[in-house]
């Protein structure tokens, strides 16, 4: 016999009543969906001031390998001619080895370039801070005219066309070139550039062959005259901000002071931040001569030097020089193999 | 239309009751439950994190951990778990402006503290630098004013100020209070106002100890005030447990007025269950009188059925009441079938004496079923009348007497229906005279045992309502043993795999049964048709002519 309607609504009836008193028992399923977000277990406080250098936690291969190549893509620029490697080379530790960079149309830079070596670590972008993340930054140097005097709308146009773009920013992001997306990418592959595997980071794992005696002495130096106040921390510098000319007036005695040499006052206005900067890191510090914001000391021992006397109000002996130097030099990683060049548009 | 606007207004009803349910539903849904847990965590870690940013700028003051690196990351991690809780904050907007004016605050002053933490990493750098390098340098100012030959007799009491300002500097920076600062402040005028007597060798290292121990001793004055005040004194916590109070009210009070609105709800659900059961019953009941109505009505028609096939099988009675049973013909053996082919047929015959005048009619209306049948009773009761009156009158103004009533009546009936027929009169001598236009008639000669056709002639009943002079008259005479076969189409148009008997067929059993008698010819011919599919009404009368000494023995018998 089949049902007759008049019983098949009264099921219906009874199903919608059952639902409504089930919507109770579903709360406790969205609750264990919520992130945790606990704050990290503390780590065991090491006695060494700097600490080994890890690779960061990965982003997503097709975003890194898009990031790789619009970081060699010199359509981002105005007139074609500058990529971002152009001034942050990766074989020459991640800048261009001048003073001052040659944006478009070889104009010459207000600034020196920092590295984007292990860039990702930085408490924040910039030798002034301004831009607080990665992804930021990347509108800097892109828009300034003095360095790839690039407009966004040309950008997303040229990427649009390129139909090898196009595929690899649907793989990577599933969207068409945009702005964010190209800011997104370049970050992801500025992440993946941490240079693991330095002398003095096997050292502080345990191999004690990794430094030689001088590099050894160097060390015990570096924290004795009290670079270590600020050079600290996994990259060795980079999460702190400092005045430049803490004993003695630097810029007073260099002369010639641009509005670069404000540093950190450029952005908050605060006359407590004129020439402020942010440490910068030590890591792979022998490639990335000449130094400083304005390029100017040439060499490492000079810079040491500088430093020496405008920061630590002391003089170092030429041997002490040498010596922070040594171990220096123990800081210079492995660049990363994902790091290794690639020329325009991606394969 | 009364019934249509219930109707209208029950669906309405429904409709309306399931938007209340529907409606109640959203309310017992407060935006504010979704992510609860997840904002309940960003509380919580950002109270912990508030704790460590204080604990790790401590440690970081007094060189307790070497770096800056945990305190950066946990002030990284406190602003971006701000920004998260902001997010899920505001995307439900029923906080009110007590939680919103919290918020801000909150933000303010969690931004003013991370720029706390960024000037106390500078200073204390710079704190750390001359503090730890203060020791040695006295030690070694010592050592270079040990060595010198000039101003011997300063020299106990300048070591003297170096060792004590280098005391003085590290109690204050340890202890940090207003007697232990001018004491440090005190230490320094003194190494100042010793400074013509310091040996030149020495001049240098000591102008660089008083530059740092009045930086270490100034910039204790900096940071500590950083850390204790802008750090450590930050209204972070205080702000963030007050947030924290004002989104549990919320919540609360949202969650109070969803289970408000879940009790309200329950109570709707039950009305509209009750409102269903009612429903149900009294479809359950218009179902049940439905069922009963079926059966009821299907009774009726049941009764109807056979009622009316009563009739049929009455109409089928009077018809073959109507045949004649008995054959009254003088000198003659006589013998009939009729089978309908329906209950009623078309079909008709007659024999019959009226008046001293001996009849046969053979004829056949179009078609068959109850109008046929009743056309061909009207027909055999016309003729029966007008025999009757006028048992005289000749077979072609039988038909036409006949054939007025039959058209007229047709005509009333509205049926498209017309009739064949055959009338024989026969006379005083023995021989008949026969008008109408039916079948073709077979005679079976018993002197060549050959059967004999006379062409049909005339016209039919039904269609033209006079037709006095369309019948022509012929007469036929029968020798003893000579018979007289008369037949509807149903016998010729009898087929057997396509092939129709027809007339031919049927003059061979005749031949082949002629000699015999009547009944014995008529059964020839039904066996000869019993392998045959028949679909019409069939009728046949055998008239055989008898000896006229045996008919008469034959009738005395």
């Amino acid at each position: 016999m089949k049902l007759p309607p008049a019983r098949r609504l009264f099921w219906l009836g009874v199903a919608v009543a059952g639902s409504v008193g089930c919507t109770q028992g579903s709360r406790d399923t969205q609750a264990s969906r919520a992130t945790s977000r606990l704050v990290d277990e503390p780590q065991a406080i090491s006695a060494e001031p700097i600490l080994p250098l890890e690779p960061l936690p990965a982003d997503p291969k097709p975003l890194v390998e898009l990031g790789r190549s619009l970081f060699h893509e010199t359509a981002l620029s105005g007139d074609g001619s500058v990529a971002c490697a152009t001034c942050h080379d990766l074989a020459k530790g991640g800048q261009d080895g001048r003073a001052l960079s040659l944006g478009v149309g070889g104009k010459l830079g207000e600034i020196n370039a920092p590295t984007v070596l292990n860039a990702a670590l930085n408490i924040a972008q910039f030798w002034d801070g301004r831009a607080k993340t990665l992804e930021d930054q990347v509108d800097g140097p892109v828009q300034h005219p003095l360095e790839m005097g690039g407009d966004w709308q040309t950008i997303e146009g040229k990427l649009g066309e390129n139909p090898q773009y196009r595929a690899a920013f649907q793989s990577a992001l599933g969207a068409a070139p945009s702005r964010a997306g190209v800011k997104l990418a370049i970050a992801a592959f500025e992440r993946t550039l941490i240079t693991v595997d330095a002398p003095f980071d096997r050292w502080l794992k345990g191999d004690k062959k990794a430094l030689s005696a001088d590099q050894k002495a160097g060390y015990e130096l570096f924290k004795a005259a009290g670079c270590v106040a600020c050079h600290q921390g996994q990259n060795a510098g980079g999460n702190m901000y400092q005045r430049f000319g803490v004993f003695g007036n630097y810029f007073q005695d260099r002369g010639k002071i641009t509005k670069a040499d404000y540093g950190r006052f450029n952005v908050t206005h605060a006359e407590a931040d004129r020439h402020v900067f942010r440490v910068p890191s030590l890591r792979n510090v022998e490639l990335t001569a000449p130094y400083f914001h304005d390029g100017s000391a040439e060499t490492l021992p000079k810079a040491v030097q500088v430093m020496a006397r405008y920061q630590l109000g002391k003089s170092l002996s030429d041997d002490q020089i040498s010596k922070i130097v040594e171990f220096l030099k123990s800081l210079t990683g492995r660049t990363p193999a994902a790091a290794a060049a690639a020329n325009g548009a991606p394969t | 239309m009364n019934r249509l606007l219930k109707r209208a207004g029950v669906a309405v009803g429904a409709i309306a009751g399931l938007a209340v349910a529907v409606g109640l539903y959203t309310k017992t849904q407060p935006a504010s439950l979704d992510n609860h847990a997840t904002i309940v965590d960003l509380f919580g870690s950002l109270h912990t994190l508030d704790a460590t940013i204080s604990q790790q700028a401590l440690a970081a003051r007094h060189g307790l951990t070497p770096h800056y690196d945990p305190l950066t990351r946990s002030v990284r991690e406190f602003q971006g778990n701000l920004a998260a809780l902001e997010h899920e904050l505001s995307a439900r907007d029923r906080g009110g402006k007590e939680l919103a004016a919290t918020l801000v605050s909150l933000r303010a002053d969690s931004e003013r503290r991370s720029n706390a933490v960024e000037h106390f990493k500078t200073q204390n750098s710079v704190l750390k630098n001359s503090l730890y390098y203060l020791p040695l340098a006295g030690e070694q100012v010592i050592l270079e004013i040990d060595g010198a030959t000039e101003h011997r007799a300063a020299v106990p009491a300048i070591s003297a100020a170096v060792s004590k300002v280098v005391q003085v500097t590290l109690a204050q920076n340890l202890l940090g209070g207003q007697a232990e600062r001018e004491n440090t402040e005190r230490q320094i005028d003194r190494l100042r106002a010793l400074e013509p007597q310091v040996p030149e060798k020495a001049r240098e290292r000591y102008g660089l100890l008083i530059a740092h121990a009045h930086t270490a001793s100034r910039l204790q004055q900096v940071v500590d005030p950083i850390v204790r005040h802008e750090v450590m004194g930050a209204p972070v916590s205080k702000e963030l447990t007050r947030l924290e109070r004002l989104y549990t009210d919320q919540f609360n009070t949202a969650l109070a007025e969803a289970s408000w609105y879940r009790n309200v709800l329950y109570g709707w659900s039950m009305l509209l269950l009750a409102a269903l059961i009612v429903a149900a019953v009294k479809l359950r009941s218009v179902y049940a009188n439905l069922e009963r109505l079926v059966l009821e009505r299907t009774h009726k028609l049941n009764q109807a059925l056979q009622e009316l096939w009563g009739e049929m099988a009455l109409a089928k009675k009077i018809q073959t009441a109507l045949v004649p049973r008995q054959f009254a013909l003088k000198d003659c053996e006589v013998a009939a079938v009729m089978r309908p082919a329906d209950q009623v047929g078309g079909d008709y015959y007659d024999v019959f004496e009226v008046g001293g005048v001996e009849w046969v009619l053979i004829g056949d209306v179009s078609g068959h079923g109850v109008p046929a049948g009743l056309i061909m009773m009207m027909c055999q009761t016309a003729v029966r009348s007008v025999l009757a009156a006028n048992p005289h009158i000749g077979p072609d103004e039988l038909l036409a007497l006949v054939n007025r009533t039959l058209t007229e009546n047709i005509e009333r009936l509205g049926e498209d229906k017309y009739m064949t027929i055959s009338a024989f009169k026969r006379e005083a001598n023995g021989c008949f005279k026969v008008a109408g236009m039916h079948q073709d008639l077979l005679i079976y000669r018993a002197k060549s045992a050959r059967v004999e056709r006379l062409l049909a002639e005339g016209t039919w009943l039904g269609i033209n309502p006079d037709i006095r002079t369309l019948n022509p008259v012929r007469a036929i005479s029968l020798e003893p043993g000579d018979a007289l076969v008369l037949y509807t189409d149903g016998i010729t148009e009898a087929r057997r795999q396509g092939e129709m008997l027809d007339f031919e067929g049927l003059e061979r059993t005749v031949t082949a049964h002629g000699g015999e008698g009547a009944e014995a010819i008529l059964g020839g011919i039904l066996e000869t048709l019993s392998g045959y599919e028949v679909n019409d009404d069939v009728a046949a009368v055998i008239i055989k002519q008898l000896e006229p000494a045996r008919a008469a023995s034959e009738s005395a018998a």
